[in-house]
């Protein structure tokens, strides 16, 4: 994984220094609270709804188990023993005292971390598919170009005031473990058939109040031009996306009023402009990152994979965990594992301190020293020996980090809520709580098969749910939680937003509403179709019908 | 209000002329988009330096053939949040070649001033109470850069080869 | 008996605070000092805290007093008095 250099590492302690003097200027007065806002956001610090909250920033999701075990140590002594992994693969601390953050951020920088733009509306932390460098059929590591924008986005001195958020995705395999078309921007790469290696431009998605599946506005950008169409890109937004409304100040609105021939227009020619200058990708530098991410030195284990089949025919448990967590490595006789972190009835997303640490013990021991964050919440082990994976297993298990449920209904993406945000109308950890031990029999969850389902307490969608296979919406009607469901959606390469299925449901009413729905799937799956295929087949009618009558 | 550059604060020698106001017979007049539009012709042959104030859904694209007529460009930061003007003048520096005075206004804070000094602005409006040491300070708080900018100062990706 | 009371965060640890009668500031919403009818003098108080840097976010809830004792009315005040709720 990368390193920092001195650059690296000077800059993240003065930024660590200049937000000090920024929480200083603000306890003495200097600044009052709205200018401090605008400051405190994008170093990633929020008030919410009962405490300050730090947002601390895992680029690409990926960790080394000493910056895994910093997290955990934070953890205990600046806050309550845990951290919440967001859909952004970072972590957010839900208690730290406004006078501490200073000295967290110092203990971060320790260990190559930090908090920039986490938050604000700058270029947010860029994130990239979870199995990176150990997908079979990936064309490029695409943390190589994430920590390239990375850099380039830090501090950018003509980007920090956009008119809102800005979020980027890269993705090397044809999976799209990214959400690639949900983004500002989604990077796809991809190889011409001259065999260059160049990415497709995928430009204005999001979701929130407007959700959109963004267009592609180029099929193939050369590599060495990355950071050129992106400033390109960013300069015709800076300057014509709106900014007297927050709910149409993202690129998605500008893209989609401008159209998308008149916006790629706009980009084009402004890259026309810059192409081939400075921000050119030198080869050197090209390499100098791409030799960090270059894969591990695999120790062959002869036998792996028998060890490991026999345990799978003696252990039920250990069985049926590898069905769901347990995925094919390039490398044969080694595997990935994703670490769930949604057990029935916890916080999705939630991890002890003293679960970190187990992760970080196990990462060192069994996976070259690195732990990935998933956007869908959950952590990875990417490396395992085959021979190795059943004494994991046992190490999790006793962690209670042994769920198998990964991509089925318990597995759900979930925003924090009204239990913690200061946005939300609705909470929706109960909600998945419930739906969770609704379905907590697992022969029944492996019957359902992949189903995603997503909560966001709020329109504005941090919990994914347009892009849910099944996507509930917390609102509120008359100081009471409501929820609307949605069918049909999804975030992977095959990106759709989901159809509002009709009237919304009460709090009591929706872990039932879900399963009149599952039912009704069961009954019009045709050959083992996932849900989502079933419902792209059959269309809504059959669920209307079953949730609300014929009437 | 007063005027910092280079972190010292200097005499502004320019008067402002809102709306379409005629600026004839005004020193040094610092005018309006709308009035360059309107008193272009008269202003051709004033005996006094020009400068323009835009309003930050102004683009200086639309000054292209007469930046020469300039000597400051004034880009007004109208809230905290609208950061336009960073594109602003980063075009004047480096596509356009404006060699005047790009100056900010408005909303022009201590921990946005090192931003501004990188997209190109050289003079600043500013409260008359501004804390001199503290903005000195602002221009030197981050001194590694991830990316070019409109000033002088080198960045990552050529220190490294260097 | 439904009024009003001053709520906020502490703004040095981001503890949320209920403005009391004696015009300090308390973790519980028990303390809180409840005004019916005009609430100017709860805005004022909160507002000079504020300026005093004592807390942050300072705003009024509604709150019902049954029984002797407070309860936001909100689902979010609810909470947020309460704690999460998971």
């Amino acid at each position: 994984m990368y390193r920092y250099d001195e650059f690296d590492r000077a800059l993240v302690l003065e930024r660590v220094e200049q937000f000090r003097g920024q929480v200083a200027r603000r306890l003495s007065g200097e600044l009052e609270e709205e200018e401090f806002k605008a400051l405190r956001l994008r170093n990633g610090l929020y008030l919410q709804l009962h405490a300050y909250m730090l947002r601390v920033a895992i680029p690409y999701g990926t960790l080394s188990s000493q910056q895994m075990r910093k997290l955990a140590h934070i953890a205990r002594v600046y806050d309550r023993d845990y951290g919440h992994f967001t859909t952004r693969q970072n972590i957010q601390y839900n208690w730290p005292k406004l006078v501490d953050v200073p000295d967290i951020l110092a203990e971060l920088a320790e260990v190559e971390m930090h908090a920039i733009q986490t938050s604000g509306n700058c270029i947010r932390n860029v994130t990239a598919d979870h199995f990176a460098g150990v997908a079979a059929d990936e064309i490029e590591d695409p943390r190589v170009y994430a920590e390239i924008v990375r850099q380039w986005s830090t501090l950018h001195p003509e980007f920090s005031f956009l008119p809102r958020k800005f979020k980027i995705a890269v993705n090397g395999t044809a999976q799209d473990r990214a959400a690639l078309r949900v983004h500002d921007i989604g990077l796809q790469i991809r190889r011409n058939s001259a065999g260059k290696i160049g990415f497709e431009v995928m430009v204005g998605g999001g979701q929130g109040r407007t959700p959109y599946i963004a267009p592609t506005i180029r099929e193939f950008l050369p590599k060495q031009h990355l950071l050129s169409y992106l400033e390109a890109i960013l300069r015709v937004y800076n300057q014509l996306g709106r900014r007297d409304n927050l709910y149409k100040a993202r690129i998605k609105i500008l893209v989609a009023s401008t159209g998308v021939e008149n916006f790629t227009k706009l980009v084009e020619e402004e890259w026309a402009e810059i192409k081939g200058g400075e921000l050119t990708l030198p080869e050197d530098e090209h390499r100098r990152i791409l030799d960090y991410f270059s894969p591990p030195q695999y120790q062959d284990s002869n036998g792996a994979s028998k060890t490991f089949e026999t345990h799978k025919t003696w252990n039920l448990d250990f069985s049926r965990w590898c069905k769901t967590n347990v995925v094919s490595h390039k490398r044969p006789g080694f595997s990935i594992i994703t670490i769930s972190l949604k057990p029935i009835g916890s916080a999705p997303g939630d991890a002890s301190a003293d679960q970190m640490d187990v992760i970080a013990g196990l990462a060192e021991k069994f996976s070259h020293d690195e732990i990935r964050v998933t956007h869908e919440q959950n952590l990875v082990l990417a490396h395992v020996c085959q021979s190795d994976i059943y004494e994991v297993w046992e190490a999790l298990e006793n962690a209670a980090l042994s769920t198998p449920n990964i991509g089925l209904i318990s597995d759900m993406i979930t925003c924090p809520g009204l239990d913690y945000c200061n946005l939300a109308n609705a909470r929706s950890i109960p909600v998945a709580q419930n739906i969770a031990k609704k379905f907590e029999d697992l022969d029944r969850q492996h019957d359902i098969g992949e189903l995603k389902i997503k909560i966001s307490g709020c329109i504005n969608a941090c919990g994914h749910h347009h892009v849910g296979h099944i996507g509930i919406l917390g609102v509120d009607k008359r100081g009471e939680e409501f929820y609307q469901i949605t069918l049909g959606g999804s975030g992977a390469e095959d990106a759709a937003l989901g159809d509002i299925v009709g009237r919304a449901f009460g709090y009591d009413e929706v872990t039932g509403a879900i399963e009149t729905i599952v039912d009704t799937y069961v009954t019009e799956r045709r050959n083992g179709e996932r849900f989502l295929d079933t419902y792209r087949r059959v269309g809504l009618g059959p669920f209307k019908e079953a949730l609300y009558g014929t009437a | 209000m007063a005027l910092l550059k280079a972190h010292e604060l200097t005499a502004d020698p320019w008067t402002v002329i809102d709306g379409t106001g005629d600026p004839s017979g005004v020193d040094h007049p610092l005018i309006t988009l709308e009035s360059w539009v309107l008193h272009s012709d008269k202003l051709g042959c004033v005996n006094t330096p020009l400068g323009i104030f835009l309003k930050s859904h102004q683009s200086p694209v639309e000054l292209v053939d007469d930046l020469d007529r300039f000597s400051v460009i004034a880009l007004d930061f109208p809230k905290l949040s609208d950061g336009r003007a960073f594109s602003y003048a980063r075009l004047l520096r480096q596509r356009y070649g404006f060699q005047g005075e790009v100056r900010a206004v408005g909303e022009v804070r201590r921990d946005q001033y090192l931003f501004m000094l990188r997209c190109g602005f050289n003079t600043f409006e500013v409260g008359d109470d501004v804390d001199l040491a503290g903005w000195a300070d602002a221009a030197t708080e981050v001194s590694v850069f991830y990316q070019p900018g409109s000033d002088d100062s080198s960045w990552a990706f050529r220190c490294r080869r260097s | 008996m439904t009024g009003k009371v001053a709520t906020a965060n502490r703004l040095r640890e981001g503890d949320i605070v209920y403005l009391t009668k004696e015009g300090e500031w308390s973790p519980n919403l028990q303390d809180a000092w409840l005004v019916v009818g005009d609430d100017s003098e709860l805005t004022t108080s909160a507002s000079k805290a504020e300026q005093m840097r004592d807390v942050v976010a300072a705003y009024l809830i509604e709150v019902e007093c049954i029984d002797d004792k407070l309860c936001a009315l909100s689902q979010r005040e609810r909470i947020r008095a309460a704690g999460p709720t998971v």
